[in-house]
């Protein structure tokens, strides 16, 4: 090929390339990604709350009996938990009614009572249970209570008291403690 | 003629992978720890402090920015319109052009969706005046559900440069 061959040759190529250039671009457009991990920690809510904290059954003689006390209704106890895992609540009392020197057994003294209508899970106080030193399973949730927030179940405790028929005169006090366990 | 062949090989490979994409923050963001029902506005970062995506393109030439995020992974389900970004801030350069104060000023909080499909978060078209790096300024909000169950979620925000 001549000198003016080549340079012609030369120009056609470049005039190709600077054509054949932006058409290649436009067909290859190119990504670039880039990725954040993010993360949001929800709190845990695992509540357990007493509507009152004082059963007062009065005077009574030796030998009376009360139940369903304080009221029909009886003492509300409500369980909120956001954990999605399986709770039960347990009752008992600390010690047995005292009057610092004598006592009113455990078999005296009962509680009843019944979840509420919406709750779902078992309820372990059918008919009069005597209360324990040693807690006992009241209620345990349904897989449809593992999160029960915002609403939450309430269960509703009544409590009897029989006085022995020789028993001494005196204030007697106990304190009855709920446990919520997940 | 083959030089040029070499060159213009040389050059077509440098403009096609020129582009890049930094985050800062490690690539990570905390949001807090959120009771179920409570919500954080610029969740995850004192004022003033937001995560800052640096584009390396051709300034030149058209380019776009997307955004979504993978689905939550948690104990229990949680959507991703939960979850919301925000452009807050911007520049091109040393300077704020024009393009750029309404491309900030016309976002509010946009949430992410559940569909996997990608947001388009703006197409820019060459304009005299933008120079240098750009930077855009990511603002992060979350609103939990009142009853969304305890503990840990996890996603990934992804986005994507193309030029």
């Amino acid at each position: 090929m001549t000198t003016l061959g080549h340079a012609i040759f030369r120009r056609g190529a470049f005039v190709l390339f600077a054509v054949f250039l932006p058409l290649v671009s436009l067909a290859f457009s190119a990504t670039q990604p880039a990725s954040l991990q993010v993360m949001v920690s929800v709190k845990s809510i695992f509540e357990l709350t007493v509507d009152r904290n004082l059963i007062d059954f009065k005077t009574m003689l030796p030998g009376e009996s009360k139940r369903d006390m304080p009221d029909n209704e009886g003492v509300k106890v409500s369980v909120k938990s956001n954990n999605g895992r399986p709770w039960y609540l347990k009752i008992g009392d600390l010690y047995e009614l005292s009057n610092g020197t004598d006592s009113i057994s455990n078999t005296n003294f009962t509680w009843n009572g019944s979840p509420s209508r919406t709750a779902t899970g078992t309820w372990y106080g059918k008919g009069d249970n005597a209360l324990s030193l040693t807690p006992e399973m009241a209620y345990s949730s349904h897989s449809s209570e593992y999160n029960n927030y915002r609403a939450g179940t309430d269960l509703f405790f009544r409590f009897g008291l029989k006085v022995p028929a020789k028993q001494n005169s005196g204030i007697y006090r106990s304190i009855v403690a709920f446990t919520l366990t997940e | 003629m083959k030089k040029g062949l070499f060159v213009f090989l040389l050059l077509g490979t440098s403009y096609l992978f020129g582009l890049g994409m930094s985050v800062t923050e490690n690539g990570f963001v905390f949001l807090g720890n959120i009771a179920p029902g409570g919500s954080e506005y610029d969740a995850g970062f004192d004022y003033g402090k937001n995560t800052i995506v640096t584009l390396n393109v051709n300034p030149a030439s058209p380019f776009s920015l997307d955004i979504q995020a993978d689905g939550f992974h948690g104990p229990a389900s949680l959507s991703l319109t939960t979850l919301s970004w925000q452009l807050c801030y911007a520049h091109a350069g040393t300077t704020t052009s024009p393009w750029i104060r309404t491309l900030v000023s016309s976002y509010r909080t946009q949430a992410f969706n559940d569909n996997g499909i990608a947001d388009r978060i703006f197409d820019y078209s060459p304009i005299g005046g933008d120079s240098g790096s750009f930077q855009f300024n990511f603002l992060w909000h979350i609103a939990l559900p009142r009853t969304q169950t305890a503990g840990n979620y996890f996603t990934s925000v992804r986005l994507t440069l193309t030029q």
